[in-house]
């Protein structure tokens, strides 16, 4: 572990806090917009171990807001491209692809024995599973999603907060997103600090409130949050 | 009673405010709440499905948690209305 390249936050955390980063291993699912900002900085801090899964392969219209991407890229698997990326910047990181679709038959696997996972998914089809894998495997979830100038983040307990199905028991309407990159870029910096602040213990995290960030009017605000008692994947008997 | 209701996103445009405190009756419910801050056609199409039902992209929680619409409220109740965005 070479301190010179932890030297601007081993003073805010110790070398025991940078131990426990480098003894982290995470899940991070998506290499698109929320995901390439929140795998650079994961990497750059310095987090030990980096499962990413995205079936995608790179296009020119991801290039606004994908920034792990570059023009050269487009034809090839975004964890292709995400690693190469990845394990330049931060060597002494353990970057492993999935260039699979996230399945309900194939979540348990590749989430494997990571110690949380980061939302970095464009549907809700794919994030519900991710909650219900969370629940199941008793690991938070750091939620984000993203449109045009604003976008929500919300850190997920197990059995302490809500879910994301106590919130969204439906998924919307879907389609293309209009987005900045800059968007994607301010709601997975704050995802990665909330990861960064739970695995090191410090800090209060976005437990049972969803952070929401308004660009336009350059305003955060935050939206009070509550389990549902009644919710189909972490409430009552017959849930995970 | 007094209700305080948070609006985001679009519904923040459309009503003007990002927070606004409102006098309502007892036993005032969480429709007539809605109803009282989209007061147009255009709005109310915004918001609602049809009569009962919210369109699936809203999402009405009442301090903290999806409640009905038929609820009846509580002075210092809070409500959030936000959009289900999903980009990433």
């Amino acid at each position: 572990m070479s301190a010179e390249r932890y030297a601007r936050q081993i003073p805010m955390i110790g070398e025991d806090g940078q131990r426990r980063l480098r003894d982290t291993k995470v899940f991070v699912a998506g290499a698109g917009g929320l995901g390439s900002a929140s795998l650079l900085y994961l990497t750059a801090a310095g987090i030990g171990e980096i499962i990413v899964a995205d079936h995608d392969i790179v296009e020119e219209s991801n290039l606004n807001r994908q920034i792990l991407h570059f023009f050269p890229d487009i034809g090839r698997k975004k964890v292709e491209s995400a690693r190469e990326k990845l394990e330049k910047l931060n060597p002494e990181v353990c970057i492993e692809v999935v260039a699979d679709s996230i399945t309900a038959e194939n979540i348990d696997d590749v989430v494997d024995d990571a110690r949380l996972i980061v939302d970095a998914m464009d549907n809700f089809k794919t994030r519900y599973l991710l909650n219900r894998c969370a629940l199941r495997k008793n690991i938070p979830l750091f939620h984000g999603a993203v449109y045009g100038l604003e976008g929500e983040v919300m850190t997920i307990i197990p059995r302490k907060t809500a879910c994301l199905r106590c919130i969204f028991p439906k998924p919307p309407p879907e389609g293309a997103t209009p987005v900045f990159g800059a968007t994607c870029g301010v709601i997975a910096s704050i995802q990665v600090v909330e990861v960064l602040k739970y695995v090191l213990g410090r800090g209060e995290l976005l437990e049972n409130r969803m952070l929401w960030w308004d660009g336009m009017n350059a305003r955060t605000e935050e939206i009070k949050l509550r389990r549902n008692e009644n919710c189909e994947d972490c409430g009552g008997e017959s849930a995970i | 009673m007094k209700v305080k209701v948070k609006l985001f996103a679009s519904f923040r445009d459309i009503v003007g405010k990002s927070a606004v405190e409102l006098d309502v009756r007892e036993d005032a419910t969480l429709r007539e709440v809605l109803l009282m801050l989209f007061q147009s056609e255009d709005a109310r199409l915004k918001i609602f499905e049809d009569a009962t039902k919210l369109r699936d992209y809203v999402i009405v929680l009442k301090n903290g948690k999806h409640d009905g619409l038929l609820t009846k409220l509580e002075d210092g109740d809070e409500i959030s209305v936000f959009p289900q965005v999903f980009g990433g």
